[in-house]
């Protein structure tokens, strides 16, 4: 009874229709799974949007774990038929395989050949016995498939086995930094489910890290040396981009993520000093940013600049904020200190740099990379060496003889109907003698009717499911995009918020990737003007209506509502000075499309902004006496 | 005049010399011709040299292949198609109508790249790797490949609509097309398998991983099973050549999607380049 069941499974796992709805369903899923936002690589707001996004979509998410479908029980559940199919189809074509290597053709074989004649000559032998001629050429043509599909079984074992065994971590080094042998000394670890977690068999120690840069300040190289701790000592050994380390415990990789660490000590009098490497990361163009935490809700931000060779940077420019306040701001050298409120300090102590290493384990690497092999090797076999088996028969007739010719390739018959001819009239016979080539209908080959007919109906479902996949992935993709209005009102936002922060912070650089030449300038003045006074500018979006978008090829006009509250304080002691206001406006932004980012060329009032400060502070210290805001008055009045 | 001005004579004088092949080929072709064949080839290939020399001298400027911008990436993958039918015309001169729709594919290509941003990027270390080597030009080739599958798949469907013509009677009978399909096909299959095998290899050293269903690494890898259906399709239930030129088709649009659409639409690893 069992073994009834068996077979019966493994028919039904054999059968040409499961195969194809197996291959076709991976497609699908996979098509799904690359077009939908997926957990561990897209951002917290797609995959929320993915989410929530309806009651239907949520359940369908839930279900089909659509927002993780690579490592969903369905996905695997899938893979594993189709490996059970492969399993079959594998020992199935290793049977023929020996069965085809082996087989002792004879005339008999070739009496259906997709090519051959007969038909007789003038004898040209003396013999009275028949000549029976039969050849094979290119055999290996045969392994081709075996070894495309066994390619394809090593790389499902060798992906299975890094699932369940492999693992991975991740750790940020400075400079003359040692990472010791232990599991907990990484940052973060990846492991499959039955996979221990990565560690280095012996500590090893950062020494320097090297870069080398583009004219423009891009990052074109990176190396670096580490020490590997041994039974004969400290071995020095080179790691760089696409260019692995294999030590004890594992493979050690350099990526791209490096900058300049700023060694920072914090002090406050009563509070414990706290000593903190800021690790700085490139934000293009040879600049790098980073961000350290300090006593009371302090935080300072860093930014340096790479020398033209890729030296460290000889200073570092500060700001320290708390509470949206502007503290100090300025360039420190190593060994300096900034002088806070409160009489807290913080000291520039050093510029190391810093790179991020990962670490990987996967015994079963060598398994995959025998599949890709095996993969790539029988597939070029199969479309370029193709067994070919002859058979010629020479019948003595007296003064005649009978000459029956024929060849049996593997696949692409039509294309030896060329050669074939050839022989045949090498052999004294011709053109006419050659048998019509048969479809499998039965029609003669050649004619645009035979192929007509072969023209199944499951081929052209076969057809429609690959234009439906294609069709799928389609709807799938622009579904995953937002709205236009979704899109303006993320641009919108995410300019204010930038703007914003530059305001906050009085770095007018940090506006650089949200606006265009036009609107940047009009900001660098009024920031500029603002910090000559000693003032930030401290705001805060209370609501935003996208009241109408018109989108061009690469304009974008985004029409808002907005309410704001401002406040400007003073750098040093974030005091407010002056009254805060709430104000109104109707905007209008244009958005521009520059080197694939929409940067906002130019903002305008749409109606009479209402603001409801009398005095905006920054004007009445300069004593003006034109500077009243007023509704009259939009020049004076300017939003971040 | 700036190295810009000149690879853009180039390429402009490259599509003038294509523009002028695919013109003999028509003439050759629509008004049976045969003899014209050899000299749409020979236009055809005169086209080569400009455009060669503009892809060379792009190289000398940027100092990286032709991997980043849409313009490079399209200019090389156009030279590649155009070699790939230049080597098969030449060897098979009834088969002139498949260049009737390989060139103009290449000729759009070209023409779309020329209006796109020619700035010069730099490239990133991670670029910068022997694999990216094998990984693009069989990625070239693959494309290169299922260009003339597709030229194949169109003079097929035409011939099965049953369409006379001089040159379409020039050509073999049906089934010979069809096979001429599915081996371009096969070769691009070889082409592609080799593009991801050689992706997954220099994934592996410079991340630790081989496989990590990136968008770009997940939809190549469904072009590619769509191939493999196709391919099946045809092994197990007789597809016929209507079908299988149909397949082709939209297997060739499908491949197109994954290398020069999806890179823009989907967030990948792989959207640094081709921006």
């Amino acid at each position: 009874m069992f073994r009834l069941r068996a077979l019966a499974l493994r028919r039904f796992l054999r059968s040409p229709l499961v195969i194809v709805g197996e291959i076709v369903a991976i497609a699908f899923a996979t098509g799904l799974g690359a077009s939908l936002p997926q957990a561990g690589s897209a951002t917290v707001e797609s995959l929320a949007r993915l989410r929530e996004g309806g009651e239907m979509q949520s359940m369908l998410v839930r279900v089909f774990a659509l927002d993780d479908l690579f490592h969903s029980h369905w996905f695997l559940g899938l893979t594993l038929m189709a490996t059970a199919s492969l399993w079959i189809v594998i020992l199935e074509q290793v049977r023929r395989l020996r069965v085809g290597w082996t087989q002792w053709m004879t005339p008999a074989h070739f009496s259906s050949a997709p090519l051959r004649a007969q038909f007789e000559r003038p004898a040209r032998g003396g013999g009275t016995e028949p000549l029976v001629n039969v050849w094979a050429e290119k055999r290996f043509g045969l392994t081709g498939s075996v070894m495309l599909h066994v390619g394809l079984m090593l790389v499902i074992v060798g992906g299975a086995c890094r699932a369940l065994f492999g693992t991975e971590a991740v750790v940020d080094l400075v400079e003359g930094e040692t990472l010791p042998p232990t599991a907990a000394a990484w940052a973060g670890q990846f492991s499959g489910i039955l996979g221990q977690p990565f560690r280095l068999n012996s500590p090893v120690t950062m020494n320097t890290v090297k870069s080398a840069h583009y004219k423009d300040g891009d990052l074109r190289e990176l190396q670096v040396e580490v020490s590997v701790e041994g039974a004969a000592g400290a071995e020095k050994s080179q790691l760089a981009v696409n260019h692995d380390l294999r030590v004890g415990g594992g493979r050690l990789f350099l990526g791209s993520d490096f900058g300049p660490a700023a060694l920072l000590e914090w002090e406050k009098p009563g509070v414990e000093t706290k000593r903190e490497a800021a690790l700085l990361a490139g934000v293009g163009k040879g600049r790098y940013e980073g961000i350290s935490g300090g006593p009371d809700g302090m935080r300072a931000y860093v930014r340096a600049r790479l020398g033209p060779e890729g030296q460290r940077p000889s200073l570092m420019e500060l700001r320290v904020m708390k509470d949206g306040a502007l503290l100090f701001t300025g360039d420190a050298r190593v060994g300096q200190t900034a002088i806070l409120p409160g009489g807290a300090r913080l000291a520039l102590r050093g510029t190391p740099f810093w790179a991020r290493l990962r670490g990987s384990r996967d015994s079963a690497l060598w398994l995959a990379y025998a599949g890709f092999t095996l993969i790539m090797a029988g597939s070029v076999i199969i479309f370029t060496l193709i067994k070919l088996d002859g058979c010629l028969v020479i019948t003595p007739l007296g003064a005649t003889e009978r000459v029956f010719l024929a060849m049996k390739p593997q696949r692409f018959a039509p294309l030896f109907a060329e050669r074939f001819q050839r022989m045949v009239e090498e052999e004294g016979g011709s053109v006419a003698d050659i048998a019509p080539r048969k479809s499998v209908e039965g029609a003669p080959a050649g004619s645009a009717a035979s192929v007509e007919k072969a023209d199944p109906v499951g081929g052209r479902t076969a057809g429609a499911s690959v234009f439906a996949l294609l069709l799928c992935g389609l709807v799938l993709g622009s579904g995953c995009q937002p709205s236009a209005r979704e899109e303006a009102r993320g641009l919108v936002e995410h300019y204010n918020q930038v703007v914003s922060e530059a305001y906050r912070r009085g770095d007018v650089k940090l506006i650089d990737p949200v606006v265009g030449v036009k609107e940047g300038r009009k900001i660098l003045g009024l920031i500029g003007v603002r910090l000559d006074l000693g003032l930030t500018l401290d705001s805060e979006l209370l609501s935003l209506d996208i009241t109408g978008v018109e989108q061009q090829k690469d304009e974008m006009r985004v029409r808002t509502r907005e309410e704001w509250r401002y406040r400007d304080r003073k750098i040093g002691s974030g005091e407010q000075v002056g009254e805060a206001s709430k104000d109104s406006y109707e905007m209008l932004y244009v958005f521009k499309k520059t080197e694939g980012a929409w940067l906002v060329e130019e903002i305008q009032f749409t109606a009479d902004p209402k603001v409801s400060r009398k005095q905006t502070t920054w004007i009445a210290e300069r004593g003006a006496g034109h500077t009243t805001a007023n509704s009259s008055n939009k020049a004076e009045v300017q939003k971040p | 005049m700036s190295p810009f001005a000149w690879e853009a004579s180039l390429h402009w004088g490259a599509v003038a010399f294509y523009i002028g092949g695919v013109t003999l080929f028509a003439w050759a072709l629509i008004f049976a011709r045969p003899d014209r064949i050899r000299l749409a080839t020979w236009t055809t290939a005169a086209g080569l040299v400009p455009h060669t020399i503009g892809l060379v001298l792009r190289y000398v400027h940027v100092g990286h292949g032709p991997y980043m911008l849409k313009y490079e990436v399209l200019s090389s993958n156009a030279w590649i198609a155009i070699v790939m039918l230049l080597i098969f015309v030449w060897r098979k001169p009834n088969w002139g109508s498949v260049a009737l729709v390989a060139l103009p594919v290449s000729i759009l290509m070209m023409g779309f790249g020329l209006f796109t941003n020619p700035e010069a990027r730099s490239l990133p270390p991670t670029l910068r790797s022997m694999w990216l080597i094998f990984h693009v030009v069989f990625n070239k080739l693959a494309v290169g490949a299922f260009i003339l599958a597709l030229g194949a798949a169109v003079v097929l469907l035409r011939k099965l609509k049953g369409e006379t013509g001089r040159w379409l009677d020039r050509l073999p009978g049906a089934d010979v097309v069809e096979a001429y399909t599915v081996r371009f096909i096969g070769f691009g299959f070889v082409f592609w398998t080799t593009t991801i095998g050689a992706g997954a290899i220099w994934a592996n050293q410079s991340w630790g991983r081989y496989w990590g269903w990136d968008p770009i690494e997940s939809w190549s890898l469904v072009t590619w099973l769509a191939y493999a259906i196709l391919l099946h399709a045809r092994l197990f239930f007789k597809l016929g050549a209507r079908a299988t030129a149909w397949g082709t088709i939209a297997c060739f649009v499908l491949s197109v999607l994954t290398v020069l659409i999806f890179p823009f639409v989907f967030p990948s690893m792989h959207s640094a380049y081709f921006q």
